[in-house]
């Protein structure tokens, strides 16, 4: 009997802990990389060029897709691409890598997108739209050349998942018209996002609504170290009393822009064993943006942690 | 492993002949028929090179400060990297780019934005004569999205972009989506980015000399807008020949360096510096005029530049070079070199772009590396010696390679003496300048002995008064 009223009263404070529990999401940043549908059906909101750029200016080495030799992005790309990765700045060569070369070509890759005419058929359908979509994800590891499958468990590397997005008609399937809710950017605990009737067909016209986003989001991060994001300093943040909700009130992070956004980890240096200058601490910075008449880039950047603009104001010069 | 080329170059000690005489600033421009044309739109890699003996201060301006800044006075930045994090002011610039050697120090204390290359004499010299970060240099007027409503959100799942399962902690101006269409205090309205229209980003790139500023270079990248012409193949490229000025320019820094253990130098300078010696090498084998053309629906990204001289020596900014890949600018002295005229404002202005197919990694020729921008400024003289050292060395020993050090003191030397001969003989530096210049025709001369020796005739007679000042010269004079 004493057992049974242990057992009770475990079950009992198990419940209410996990009761009192809210789930956050790992933090992200999520932009708005294409809309075909500008509210009046036809037009597009930002003629984005059909070009992906993906540009390492850190010292470290970046490591690209899952494992070696698996295609990704499948249905995004205009021809087929497999995992890659991206040296970093500080050295030229690779011993025992006789592909390697020391252009600039191995710092940066532009990938010529599918047609963006129709939403791309991505690996993981999504069924609760509008219109159909889907989503790939595709793990990006920081400080290595050997992919997810070869690093996850190594210390001296931190790791994102970039996810694509693609609908066309990003509009909840239960109620018809009413536009989706999109991610904007969390931190692990605060978690924002944006609606807009843009993203769906056009009240009962089923005009043309494909719309594009890519999305970081953490993956892995050395001890308790979160990305952070930096959205307050990359184009500022309006920061507006809401009006609705559960609790009414609550100061809504309103990002001016919608297509420009990103993480940083702070310090990496000193948790990869690499830096851009002996003796200086850099912070990795991934920016996702898109723009009209402007590709779809995934920017890596070093910047000093001593002089970071992007995660401290009083750094912006 | 060496990572670089062997050279026989020797380092400079910067000795700055300089008038003292304030005077107005002169422009000068020089029209290009076929600009730079990029085909990486939203960002652009830059690594910038002093290669002289004088420092070089920049800042970075667009002639579109507005879309930069949002009202709360923060907005877009301009450029970001080693430097930090640099956004435009009211008035279009931003405030001086620091050395990225100077971090945490208000200012960047006392270094330049670009030390002297001049300044790098033994592998413990910091590299800091260099700089690499990212520009963003297009944003014009924001593309516009409607009907948006912003949300707080609690017990968050996403699958990609998309939030799953959630709670609406509260919205702006309303949290209902349903309400989207109703009327307009449900929604408000948010922006993308845009490059639709028009605008130019400046590095300004200012020669300084004993704290005062000389001359003034501007690389303009024009972003064109939108449009609808297709970014055509380079038909002639020129950056085999403008990368190996870079490197001869920097080939004092590369001996250093490659006569260190270089496995004990892994940063960014070293990096930087391989990566021009690998793109110098692949553009040999494969040059940008193999890459396809890129179709855009943009007018497309063009590179150019300006100068200002402050100096009052009449100069004027001459374009040398051009085509879709490559230009290059040259400083031309006035007519009459009795002038005050300083050899240390004497520079060249290289600007190049690379992008190329990423080799061995798909078989079709569609994918391509992202623009990168390397901007250089040489000096005459500087390079000057550094060519001159090898030649009289060479013509002394011609299958010994000196140690790094024993060439370090010797174009120190030589520089110098090129230095006293242009205050005493302006004529007979300008002579060594057209030779072993930047511009000069030394790497072709070498190679034809007649050539050579009528150089050596007149050498004999411009350096005989030099004889004791360097062992150098004292060994060359002994063998002619």
């Amino acid at each position: 009997m004493l057992k049974k009223n242990m057992l009770l009263c475990c079950l009992l404070l198990l419940i209410v802990a996990f009761g009192n529990t809210t789930f956050a999401a790992p933090p992200y940043a999520s932009i708005l990389a294409y809309n075909q549908n500008n509210g009046s059906g036809a037009v597009t909101n930002m003629q984005t060029l059909g070009t992906l750029d993906i540009i390492n200016m850190t010292p470290w080495d970046i490591s690209i897709g899952p494992s070696a030799n698996t295609t990704i992005l499948k249905g995004m790309t205009a021809a087929p691409l497999q995992s890659f990765w991206l040296k970093g700045m500080n050295t030229p060569v690779v011993a025992g890598n006789n592909q390697v070369n020391n252009a600039f070509a191995y710092h940066s890759l532009q990938v010529p997108l599918a047609s963006m005419n129709a939403a791309w058929v991505l690996d993981s359908p999504l069924n609760s739209y509008l219109g159909s979509t889907s989503y790939s994800t595709i793990p990006l590891v920081f400080n290595s050349l050997k992919f997810w499958s070869g690093s996850s468990t190594a210390t001296n590397t931190v790791a994102l998942d970039l996810m694509v997005t693609s609908s066309a008609g990003f509009a909840s399937q239960a109620m018809n018209q009413f536009p989706a809710t999109t991610l904007s950017y969390g931190d692990g605990t605060n978690n924002y996002g944006w609606e807009s009737g843009d993203t769906s067909p056009n009240n009962s016209v089923m005009s043309k609504g494909v719309t594009n986003f890519l999305t970081i989001q953490q993956k892995q991060i050395q001890g308790t170290q979160n990305w952070v994001p930096i959205t307050n300093n990359l184009a500022g943040i309006n920061v507006q009393k809401g009006v609705g909700g559960t609790t009414p009130g609550t100061p809504i992070q309103c990002p001016p822009f919608l297509s420009v956004s990103g993480l940083a980890y702070p310090n990496f240096s000193s948790t990869a064993g690499v830096t851009a200058i002996t003796g200086q601490n850099y912070d990795l910075v991934v920016i996702i943006q898109s723009g009209g008449y402007a590709d779809m880039q995934l920017i890596f950047l070093a910047v000093p942690t001593a002089n970071d603009g992007f995660i401290n104001a009083a750094f912006k010069h | 492993m060496s990572f670089f080329r062997a050279t026989i170059f020797a380092l400079v000690l910067a000795l700055s002949v300089f008038s003292g005489m304030k005077a107005e600033a002169t422009a000068a421009s020089a029209t290009t028929s076929t600009p730079i044309q990029l085909a990486t739109y939203g960002s652009l890699p830059v690594i910038v090179l002093n290669l002289t003996n004088s420092q070089i201060n920049f800042d970075i301006s667009t002639t579109n400060p507005t879309y930069y800044i949002n009202s709360n006075g923060w907005g877009l930045p301009i450029v970001a990297g080693l430097s930090g994090v640099y956004y435009p002011k009211s008035d279009g610039t931003t405030t001086t780019v620091t050395n990225p050697y100077n971090q945490g120090l208000s200012g960047g204390a006392n270094l330049a934005s670009l030390e002297p290359v001049s300044g790098v004499t033994s592998a413990a010299s910091q590299l800091n004569f260099m700089n690499m970060f990212t520009l963003f240099p297009s944003w014009t007027g924001a593309a516009t999205i409607n009907k948006v409503q912003y949300v707080a959100l609690a017990n968050l799942t996403n699958q990609g972009a998309a939030a799953t399962s959630y709670n609406v902690v509260d919205g702006y101006p309303d949290g209902n989506g349903a309400d989207v269409w109703k009327k307009s205090s449900d929604y408000t309205s948010a922006m993308g980015l845009n490059a639709a229209a028009s605008t130019t980003c400046s590095i300004n790139m200012d020669l300084v000399n004993n704290n005062v500023k000389q001359a003034t270079y501007n690389i303009n990248i024009n972003s064109l807008g939108k449009g609808s012409p297709n970014i055509p193949k380079a038909q002639t490229t020129s950056i085999t020949s403008i990368l190996d000025s870079i490197l001869t320019g920097a080939g004092n820094v590369i001996t250093i360096l490659s006569g260190a253990d270089a496995f004990d130098i892994i940063e960014m300078g070293v990096g930087a510096l391989s990566s021009i010696q690998g793109i110098y090498e692949q553009s040999q084998i494969d040059p940008a005029v193999n890459v396809p053309a890129y179709n855009a629906a943009s007018k497309g990204i063009t590179v150019s530049a300006t100068a200002t001289f402050h100096d009052g020596g009449n100069e004027t900014f001459s374009l040398t070079q051009q085509d879709n890949d490559s230009l290059t600018y040259q400083v031309v002295p006035p007519a009459n070199t009795d002038q005050n005229f300083s050899l240390a404002n004497q520079n060249s202005v290289l600007i190049t772009t690379w992008r190329q197919c990423a080799q061995n990694t798909s078989v079709t020729t569609e994918r391509n590396a992202a623009d990168l921008l390397i901007v250089a400024v040489i000096n005459e003289a500087y390079y000057s010696s550094l060519q001159l050292t090898q030649h009289l060395t060479q013509t002394v020993a011609p299958s010994q390679q000196k140690p790094a050090k024993e060439q370090v003191q010797s174009t120190k030397e030589v520089l110098g003496i090129l230095t006293a001969i242009a205050k005493q003989h302006p004529q007979e530096a300008q002579y060594i300048v057209e030779i072993f210049g930047v511009h000069g025709k030394y790497k072709e001369i070498k190679k034809d002995p007649g050539a050579l020796k009528i150089i050596d005739t007149r050498l004999k007679e411009i350096l005989k008064p030099y004889k004791n000042e360097a062992m150098v010269i004292e060994q060359y004079l002994t063998k002619l």
